[in-house]
């Protein structure tokens, strides 16, 4: 069994390796049109910067971290999204996430474009979640919520 | 050039998953670990799958990673017991078969980059030549998961959630049973 691991130089290298993922993770999930990325490595980056911080401070103090059950309800919204951005396309007239008939941009292509960007939206939220969630089940720390 | 890179690295994958088998420290293990998926990640950027590299490089070396030193913290090396004679032959006879199986398979595969293979006869060059036209996508991979497969995508999500849930429900039993 190992200790946390606490020292001031695993803090100070987290806080700027954190911030770096972060912005990291937005590019990855804006950029994926034109490069590999997308929004499954985009929510387990998120994912990672959350995780990071835990275990150098333990469950510490963490203003971008989420609870257990903040966690899997994010993974939940973003599954609803997914599905709310193939619902409205049907609405709007068209197939089941056709995203030409979301009323986003001139043209269809662009539209379509616009509409990957939205679901890519929905699946880092849901990866993101999951992510977390698993880590912190394993943690035990849902356990120590509920109980609190 | 490059597919020679990858025919070392391949045997760096191989190395490091028989490595596996034999170091007991697990500290190691966890590293050996990440060597195995950052070999694999290099692998399959050489072979032109720079996504799935990507994905690997992210999930199987750093995530995975992550999560195995966070487990250090609740797992006492001590009081972990090498598995049975029987339990480790149960686990080596399918594993070995299942094996001999997919390497069978890998003769019956076309060659790498083979033109006239079905992957690239069918939908795929109508993939590469229509994904900017239809969605201003360069990344023709993206394309293909969000657009052309928006449905199919969107069910992966759904079963990876699904998947989690049920790690929690198992994971909770757990603690309320040493709790």
């Amino acid at each position: 069994m190992i200790g946390p691991f606490n020292s001031l130089m695993l803090r100070l290298l987290m806080a700027l390796l954190r911030g770096a993922i972060q912005l990291f993770a937005v590019y990855v999930l804006l950029h994926g049109h034109y490069a590999p990325g997308g929004g499954f490595v985009a929510g387990t980056l998120f994912a990672a910067a959350m995780i990071l911080p835990r275990l150098t401070d333990g469950a510490g103090f963490d203003a971008l971290t989420l609870s257990p059950r903040g966690a899997q309800v994010m993974s939940a919204v973003g599954i609803l999204l997914f599905a709310a951005v193939g619902t409205a396309s049907m609405l709007g007239g068209s197939a089941l996430l056709d995203y030409a008939a979301l009323p986003l941009a001139e043209t269809a292509a662009e539209r379509r474009s616009m509409g990957v960007l939205l679901i890519e939206v929905g699946v880092t939220m849901a990866v993101a979640g999951a992510m977390l969630s698993i880590y912190l089940s394993l943690a035990g720390e849902e356990g120590a919520e509920d109980a609190a | 050039m490059l597919l020679y890179i990858a025919e070392i690295l391949s045997v760096l994958v191989a190395i490091s998953a028989l490595a596996l088998l034999t170091v007991r420290h697990l500290l190691t293990v966890v590293v050996l670990l990440a060597v195995f998926s950052a070999a694999l990640a290099l692998t399959f950027a050489i072979l032109g799958a720079v996504n799935v590299a990507f994905l690997e490089a992210v999930v199987g070396t750093s995530v995975s990673t992550i999560f195995f030193m966070g487990l250090m913290r609740w797992v006492d090396p001590a009081a972990l017991t090498r598995a049975s004679r029987r339990t480790r032959l149960r686990a080596v006879l399918p594993t070995v078969g299942v094996g001999g199986v997919l390497l069978y398979g890998v003769n019956a595969l076309p060659r790498f980059g083979d033109p006239n293979s079905p992957a690239s006869t069918h939908l795929s060059p109508y993939y590469s030549a229509n994904s900017v036209a239809d969605v201003a996508s360069p990344n023709v991979v993206a394309a293909v998961l969000a657009d052309y497969r928006g449905f199919d995508t969107m069910i992966e999500a759904a079963v990876v959630v699904t998947a989690v849930l049920a790690c929690i429900l198992v994971l909770r039993q757990r603690h309320d049973r040493t709790v």
